[in-house]
């Protein structure tokens, strides 16, 4: 799945929430109001657009701090994911 | 026992601990090595159908001070109370039930093995609780549909549902296997496998194979992570929850749409 969809579909979530969508990639989950709640969201809406089924790892998963993170972990998430 | 109140009628088994200013009713039937703190009530009289009915008080159970239990009901082995823990007449609870401080289970409630139940956690009357439920502190089940009145519409949670910290469920509405209800949200209506739930909408918002956080690397179903706070013997038990939680990813993302 393309970045650009994956970021559409991040800021969805936000936007949904009255929470601001004017961020840098470099900003912190934290610091955008991005809940593991909402990666859960925006996980499922992401294999439901790709068609494959996501596979997480515990390493890459503790690695994610900012927004370009999460784009970098669903990118890679949905290429490799089973079909 | 000095300073305890003990019917004779009572049965008490062997090795059990009673503290100081506990007073044990007519009706109790206590197991093997349990220990009661102080000031507890055991076997407290009923009325109606369950008065007279024993009060059956599982092997090696702890019950903290100040708790009061109704003739009537059936904490299985291993179970263990917080202080001032409430649990009315008529409760079936499973082995291995956890229920922390200042919770009430207010009777007629089936409750299965391995519950975990924290602090001030409210169990409408009724209520019907499969295995290895999670209620978070201050989630609150409901079961009158019109109140004040008597009718009757309490909830079902199905094995391994969670509901987190602060969450009310509303009467009549049934999470089903290893759904989840995030905190602070008002469950109502039919949540299905492995939902996630969130919000005072009670908004479907994803499935919990999805739920992770991220500095700690961990992932739901919440078995992969928790499993070991459980005993040996429901080990293969929560191995099965977690497969039939990851098989009821394919129906939800056929059936369910985040709303």
């Amino acid at each position: 799945m393309q970045r650009t969809d994956i970021l559409a579909l991040f800021k969805e979530i936000l936007s949904r929430q009255g929470k601001p969508t004017d961020f840098a990639e470099d900003a912190e989950l934290t610091a955008v109001g991005f809940r593991s709640l909402d990666f859960s969201e925006l996980a499922l809406r992401v294999e439901m657009a790709a068609g494959v089924t996501l596979t997480f790892d515990a390493a890459p998963l503790r690695a994610i701090r900012t927004v370009k993170d999460v784009l970098d972990f669903l990118v890679a998430a949905s290429t490799s994911g089973q079909q | 026992m000095e300073g305890t109140l003990i019917h004779p009628s009572a049965k008490i088994g062997t090795g059990v601990k009673i503290g100081f200013g506990t007073r044990i009713g007519a009706s109790a039937v206590i197991g093997d090595n349990c220990v009661i703190g102080d000031h507890c009530t055991i076997a407290q009289e009923a009325g109606g159908e369950w008065k007279g009915r024993a009060l059956n008080l599982g092997e090696g159970s702890v019950i903290r001070s100040h708790t009061v239990l109704y003739e009537g009901s059936d904490l299985g082995a291993d179970s263990q109370t917080g202080h001032h823990v409430l649990i009315r007449e008529g409760t079936k609870c499973g082995p291995n039930l956890r229920i922390g401080s200042y919770s009430d289970i207010e009777g007629d409630c089936t409750i299965g093995d391995c519950a975990r139940f924290h602090g001030y956690a409210h169990i409408g009357r009724g209520s019907r609780l499969g295995n290895f439920v999670h209620l978070y502190s201050l989630t609150i089940l409901l079961n009158d549909p019109l109140p004040p009145s008597e009718a009757m519409d309490p909830v079902t949670l199905e094995d391994g549902a969670v509901v987190a910290v602060g969450t009310t469920v509303m009467p009549g509405a049934i999470m089903r296997v290893g759904s989840f209800a995030a905190s602070r949200t008002v469950v109502a209506g039919e949540i299905p496998a492995g939902a996630v739930v969130e919000g005072p909408q009670g908004c479907i918002a994803t499935h919990v194979t999805f739920l992770a956080n991220f500095a700690h690397g961990i992932r739901h179903p919440w078995t992969r992570n928790f499993a070991g706070r459980y005993p040996e013997w429901a080990q293969a038990r929560l191995k099965a929850l977690e497969e039939s939680i990851i098989a009821s990813r394919a129906d939800f993302l056929k059936n369910s749409r985040p709303n």
